[in-house]
C-alpha cells in the first residue's frame, strides 16, 4: 500500500513536474505574503513588511531546489540529465561514436550468438510440464562379460511390467522403445523411425496429441487394435495435414495400423520418431528380436525422488531375493540396482567443452572490445581535461563528473549491444550447423529471454567496465593542475599512459590466445583434409535399404533380395559398380562379436573375450568404393550358403593377428563354424578423425543382413542416377524403401562439418581479435605521439636523428608488443588443452603453431607502430614547437 | 518532530506552522521560515503528513497539511525515543 503510494507520487513528480512547481510556488507566495500581512498589522509599512517577510522566509530558490530534491526523484532526473548530455556529446563526434559502437557490437554480437548456442545445446529444458517431476529409470548392473559396473537405461520387460505394478503408489511408469520400418499404405514406401510407447507414455510426459486421441489401455494389450499416433511432421509431409487421416490406415513393415490421432508439433523425444505404436507391438514389428525398453516416469505428486528411489529400491531387492532363492541361475548374477536419475540428460561432455571453448572465444572478443573502447575514451578523456577541469572548478562534485561520463559509456554499449543483438540473428543462422548431435533435434538455435536477458547483463557490465577506469582517471580533482596541464601540454600522465598500454598488452593477450586456439584447429583440419581414408570417395552414390522382418525373416531371403536390387541397380546406365556393407564408412555403425577365435592362436586363458569388429559385405564392395585387395582375392559370388565359409581381413586384423605369417589361408573359429581367410584388403578409416580398427568381413551371401547400404560406383555425377536407382529399387517390392540417399563426398562434407564451422567460428573470433588489438596499439602509439610531438621536435632541434626518434616510438610499441606475447602464450599454455578434443594428430601447445603466431602477431603489431612512427620521425621541429 | 507535534493538534498551513513552532519554542528556534518547507515536503513523501487545498482564516487559498495515521505513529514512537533519550541524559548528568 505504501509502495504503491509512493510510486504514485514518484511517478507525478517525474511527469508533472510543472505542476508540482507551480503548486509549490504559490504556497511560498501565500506563506509570505500572510507574514507580510502580519508584519503590516504589527505595524510596519507595506513595503518594509514585505522585505521582511522575504528576509524572514530565505533564498527562495535555493529552498525550492532542495523541496525538489525532497521528491525522491532527482537522481533519476540527474540521470535523464546526463544520458541526454552524453547523447549530445557522442553525436558531436561520430567518428569516436562509430568505431566504439562498431566495436563493441562486435564484442557482444559474438557473445549472444555463442550464448544463444550455449543456450540451445545446454540449458533449454525439455517442453513438458514440472520436467522436475519426471524421471528415467536405470539399472546399475555387471555383464557377465565385463569387470565393472555399467549404468543403462536398457530394461528387462519383464521386470519393468512388475516394477510398474509395484510402485504404482509412488511412481507412475511409462515403457518405451523404438525402431526402423518401411511406411507404407498410402503413396511411396518411405523409411520411418517409429517410437513404440506405453498408453501411459504421453500422460506420463504430460503431452497430448492435437488431433485424436492417445492409445487406450487395451490397444496396448495382446489382441488390441493395432493403432498409430503420427508424428506432426509426417502428418504434414504426407497427409497434407488432413484432418481426415483419422481412421485412414497405414502399414509399417506391411503390418496395418489405424491412425488413431497425431502428436504435437513440440513432442520431440530424444530422436525423433514419425510414427508411434503401442508398445506392446513393437516385439511383433521387429519380429526378430525382443526389445530392451526404456523407461521414463512421473512421480506421485509430493513424492520428493529420494522417497521414490528408496520404496522402488527395496522392493526391487526383495524381488530379487525372492527369485534368488527360487532359481539357481539367478544365484550367480550380482545384485543389480535399480536407479531414478535426471530426466534431463546431461549433454556429452564433449559438446560441453565445444561450449565452454566458444564462450571462452568470445569472451576474449568482448575482453578485447571493451579495452578498445576503454583506450578510447582514455585518449578522450584526456583531450577534455579542460572541460573536467572547469566542470569540477565551477562546483560539480567528482561523483557528478564520474556519473556523466559512466551515462555516455553506458550509452555507449547499450547502442553497442543494440548492433550485437542484430549480429547475434544473424550469427545464430551460421551457428545451426553446430546444433548437431542428438540435441539437434530438440533444440534450435535462437534468440529468447534468456539470451536477451544475458545481452543486457553483459551491456551493462560492458558499460560500467569499460567507462568506470577512464571516468576516474579523467576526474581526479585537481581542477588548477589538469587546468595547467591542459593548456601546454608536456607529456601525458604517467598513471594513464600505464593504464592505455596495460589495456593494449591485454588485448595482445587474448588476441595471441585466439589466434594459438585458431592456428591449432586450422593445422588439424589441413591434416584431416589430407587423411587417405583408405577409399576413393569420389562419384560414389550411397542409399540404404532396411527390410521389413516380417518379410524378410531370414537370411536367405534377405541375400535374395540384396543379390537381386544390386543385379538391377546394376543395369542403369552409368553404374561401374555396387557393393554393400551395413556400415559403410562415416555410418557410425558397427558391428563387433565376441567368442571369436583364431585358429592356432589361442587366446591366453583369464583374459577378457575379446571383442572384434566385422563386417559383412558384398563381394563387389572393394570394388565399387576402390579398397585394394592386397593379397589373396575378395569373396565371390560362388562363396554363397553350402559352399566352405570364407572371411577376408583388413591389414590391421593381419598385422595384428598374423604378425609373422601370411594371414591368408588361416582360419578362424566362430561357434562350431571354421571361416578361412581369403584375403587381405586395405585398411578404411570410420571417419577420418578415426584411426582403422581390425576388421574381418563375411559375405552376405553366407550371413545375411536385414539392412545394408548400397555403394553405388558412378561414370558421371552420382547425384543424377538417384531417381532411376531408386526407381530400380521400387521396382522389385514397393513397400521397401531405399532412404538416406547421398553422394560419399556428402557424407565426408558432413563427417567434418561440426570441424569446419568450429573452425570458422573460431577462425573469425581470432581475426577479429587480432584487428581490434592491432587498431589499438596504432592508436595508443599515434596519440601518445601526437602528445609528444613537442618532445620529439625539441629532440631533432638538439640535433636528434631520426633513427632515435624511431627508436623511441617503436620502444614503446615493442615493449607493448612483447608483454603482449607473453602473458598470451602463458595464457595459451594454459588453455589451449581445452582445445584438445579438436585437435587432429597435434598437441595443444605444439610449438612450431606457438611460433608462427608469435612472429605473425608481432609482425603486424610492429608494421602497425610503424606508420605513426615514421610520421613521427618526419616531425619537421619547428613546426612541432609552432603548433601549440 | 516538531511539524508532527503541531499537526497532532489538527490540520494547518505552512504559515500556521511556522508561527506556531515560533510561539511554541518561545522564539529560541528562529530560523529562516522557508526551510520549513523541504521537511514538509520529505514527510509528505514519507507518507506521514497528508496535504490538501483549503480556504484559509482570510478566506485565501492555502495548502492544508494533517497527519494521517503513520504519522501519529511516528510521533509515538519518536515521543518514547525522546523521552528515553532524556532520561538517559539526565541519568548521566545526575551521576556524574
Amino acid at each position: 500500500m505504501n509502495t504503491l503510494r509512493r510510486l504514485r507520487t514518484r511517478f507525478r513528480a517525474l511527469f508533472k513536474k510543472g505542476e508540482l512547481d507551480l503548486e509549490m510556488e504559490e504556497e511560498m507566495r501565500a506563506h509570505i505574503e500572510l507574514r507580510t500581512q502580519a508584519n503590516i498589522e504589527a505595524g510596519m509599512n507595506p513595503g518594509e513588511a514585505r522585505l521582511a517577510a522575504l528576509r524572514q522566509f530565505g533564498w527562495t530558490e535555493s529552498i525550492k531546489e532542495t523541496c525538489r530534491e525532497q521528491r525522491g526523484t532527482l537522481w533519476l532526473e540527474q540521470a535523464l540529465q546526463d544520458l541526454q548530455y552524453g547523447w549530445r556529446t557522442l553525436w558531436k563526434s561520430p567518428g569516436f561514436t562509430a568505431v566504439s559502437v562498431l566495436t563493441l557490437t562486435l564484442g557482444v554480437g559474438a557473445n549472444s550468438a555463442v550464448f544463444s548456442l550455449v543456450n540451445a545445446m545446454l540449458l533449454r529444458r525439455s517442453p513438458y510440464p514440472d520436467v522436475d517431476q519426471l524421471v528415467r529409470v536405470q539399472k546399475q548392473v555387471r555383464y557377465p562379460w565385463e569387470t565393472r559396473t555399467t549404468i543403462t537405461d536398457f530394461l528387462d520387460a519383464s521386470e519393468l511390467a512388475d516394477w510398474r505394478r509395484d510402485n504404482q503408489d509412488v511412481i507412475q511408469l511409462a515403457p518405451y522403445s523404438w525402431g526402423e520400418a518401411n511406411l507404407s499404405g498410402t503413396g511411396e514406401a518411405e523409411h520411418v523411425d517409429y517410437g513404440a510407447i506405453g498408453d501411459s507414455f504421453l500422460p506420463v510426459l504430460g503431452a497430448q496429441p492435437v488431433l485424436g486421441r492417445n492409445f487406450l489401455p487395451e490397444e496396448d494389450r495382446p489382441g488390441g487394435a493395432p493403432a498409430a499416433l503420427l508424428s506432426h511432421g509426417l502428418w504434414r509431409r504426407r497427409f497434407g495435414a488432413d484432418p481426415g487421416v483419422l481412421g485412414k490406415m497405414i502399414r509399417l513393415d506391411g503390418s496395418p495400423f489405424t491412425v488413431v490421432g497425431v502428436l504435437p508439433p513440440s513432442f520431440r523425444f530424444r530422436e525423433h520418431y514419425d510414427v508411434c505404436i503401442p508398445f506392446f507391438l513393437c516385439a511383433k514389428l521387429k519380429g526378430f528380436f525382443s526389445p530392451m525398453p526404456h523407461a521414463v516416469g512421473r512421480l506421485r505428486p509430493g513424492v520428493s525422488r529420494a522417497q521414490a528411489q528408496t520404496a522402488f529400491e527395496s522392493r526391487y531387492d526383495a524381488e530379487q531375493e525372492q527369485r534368488r532363492q527360487q532359481q539357481e541361475k539367478e544365484r550367480k548374477k550380482d545384485k543389480e540396482h535399480v536407479l531414478l536419475a535426471n530426466f534431463e540428460e546431461r549433454p556429452e561432455a564433449e559438446v560441453r567443452q565445444s561450449m565452454l571453448v566458444f564462450l571462452g572465444a568470445s569472451g576474449f572478443v568482448l575482453l578485447i572490445a571493451c579495452a578498445n573502447v576503454g583506450n578510447l575514451l582514455l585518449s578522450r578523456g584526456a583531450s577534455r581535461q579542460k572541460e573536467f577541469a572547469v566542470r569540477l572548478a565551477l562546483g560539480a562534485s567528482r561523483g557528478r563528473v564520474v556519473r556523466q561520463l559512466l551515462a555516455e559509456s553506458l550509452l555507449l554499449s547499450l547502442l553497442g549491444g543494440l548492433g550485437g543483438l542484430l549480429l547475434a540473428r544473424w550469427g545464430c543462422a551460421l551457428l545451426r550447423p553446430f546444433a548437431s548431435g542428438p540435441a539437434a533435434a530438440v533444440q534450435e538455435v535462437s534468440i529468447d529471454g534468456r539470451v536477451l536477458a544475458l545481452t543486457f547483463l553483459v551491456v551493462a557490465l560492458t558499460g560500467v567496465i569499460f567507462g568506470l577506469a577512464p571516468a576516474m582517471a579523467c576526474s581526479h580533482p585537481a581542477p588548477q593542475a589538469a587546468l595547467k596541464e591542459g593548456s601546454r601540454s608536456v607529456s601525458e600522465g604517467r598513471r594513464q599512459r600505464r593504464m592505455r598500454e596495460g589495456l593494449v598488452v591485454l588485448e595482445f593477450a587474448s588476441a595471441m590466445v585466439l589466434l594459438i586456439g585458431a592456428g591449432l584447429m586450422a593445422k588439424s583440419f589441413v591434416s584431416l583434409l589430407g587423411v587417405n581414408s583408405g577409399f576413393r570417395p569420389d562419384r560414389v552414390l550411397c542409399l540404404t535399404v532396411s527390410l521389413s522382418g516380417s518379410k524378410y525373416p531370414d537370411a536367405r531371403s534377405q541375400a535374395a533380395y540384396f543379390q537381386e536390387i544390386m543385379e538391377r541397380v546394376r543395369a542403369v546406365p552409368g553404374v561401374q559398380a555396387v557393393g554393400a556393407n551395413p556400415s559403410p564408412p562415416f555410418s557410425q555403425v558397427g558391428m563387433v562379436a565376441s567368442g571369436i577365435e583364431v585358429e592356432g592362436h589361442p587366446a591366453p586363458p583369464g583374459n577378457q573375450p575379446d571383442w572384434m569388429a566385422y563386417g559383412i559385405v558384398s563381394p563387389d564392395y572393394f570394388r565399387a568404393l576402390g579398397i585394394p585387395v592386397i593379397s589373396g582375392r575378395a569373396m565371390n559370388d560362388q562363396d554363397r550358403e553350402g559352399a566352405p565359409r570364407v572371411v577376408v581381413v583388413n591389414e590391421s586384423f593381419a598385422r595384428r593377428h598374423f604378425p609373422k605369417e601370411n594371414a591368408v589361408g588361416q582360419r578362424l573359429k566362430m561357434g562350431k563354424d571354421f571361416l578361412t581367410i581369403v584375403g587381405v584388403v586395405g585398411d578404411v578409416r570410420p571417419s577420418p578423425s578415426d584411426a582403422p580398427q581390425p576388421q574381418f568381413l563375411l559375405s552376405y551371401l553366407q550371413s545375411g543382413t536385414p539392412r545394408m547400404t548400397l555403394a553405388i560406383r558412378t561414370t558421371r555425377d552420382p547425384r543424377a542416377l538417384a531417381g532411376a536407382v531408386r526407381a530400380r529399387i521400387l521396382s522389385l517390392d514397393p513397400e521397401q524403401a531405399a532412404f538416406g540417399v547421398q553422394t560419399l563426398e556428402e557424407q565426408l562434407q558432413d563427417s567434418l562439418a561440426p570441424r569446419r564451422a568450429t573452425l570458422m567460428l573460431f577462425g573469425a573470433f581470432s581475426v577479429s581479435a587480432l584487428l581490434l588489438a592491432l587498431v589499438g596499439i596504432y592508436g595508443v602509439v599515434a596519440y601518445s605521439i601526437s602528445l609528444r610531438t613537442q618532445e620529439i621536435g625539441i629532440r631533432m632541434a638538439l640535433g636528434g636523428q631520426r633513427a632515435d626518434v624511431l627508436r623511441l616510438v617503436l620502444g614503446q610499441g615493442l615493449w607493448m608488443i612483447a608483454g603482449g606475447v607473453l602473458l598470451g602464450m602463458a595464457g595459451a599454455l594454459a588453455l589451449t588443452r581445452f582445445l584438445a578434443s579438436q585437435l587432429f594428430a597435434l598437441s595443444p601447445t605444439d610449438p612450431v603453431t606457438f611460433t608462427e603466431v608469435t612472429l605473425l602477431l608481432a609482425g603486424a603489431a610492429l608494421l602497425a607502430c610503424l606508420r605513426p612512427a615514421l610520421r613521427a620521425s618526419r616531425v619537421d621541429p619547428m613546426t612541432a614547437l609552432r603548433c601549440e | 518532530m516538531l511539524i508532527l507535534k503541531v499537526l497532532a493538534r489538527g490540520p494547518m498551513h505552512g504559515f500556521g506552522i511556522a508561527e506556531r513552532i515560533q510561539r511554541l519554542s518561545d522564539e529560541v528556534l528562529r530560523v529562516g521560515e522557508g526551510s520549513l518547507y523541504p521537511a514538509l515536503y520529505r514527510l509528505q513523501d514519507r507518507g506521514w503528513i497528508a496535504s490538501e487545498w483549503g480556504q484559509s482564516e482570510n478566506n485565501r487559498r492555502a495548502k492544508y497539511y494533517t497527519l494521517t495515521r503513520a504519522g501519529r505513529k511516528q510521533l509515538e514512537a519518536e515521543n518514547e525515543g525522546w523521552d528515553r533519550l532524556c532520561l538517559a541524559i539526565r541519568q548521566i548528568m545526575q551521576s556524574a
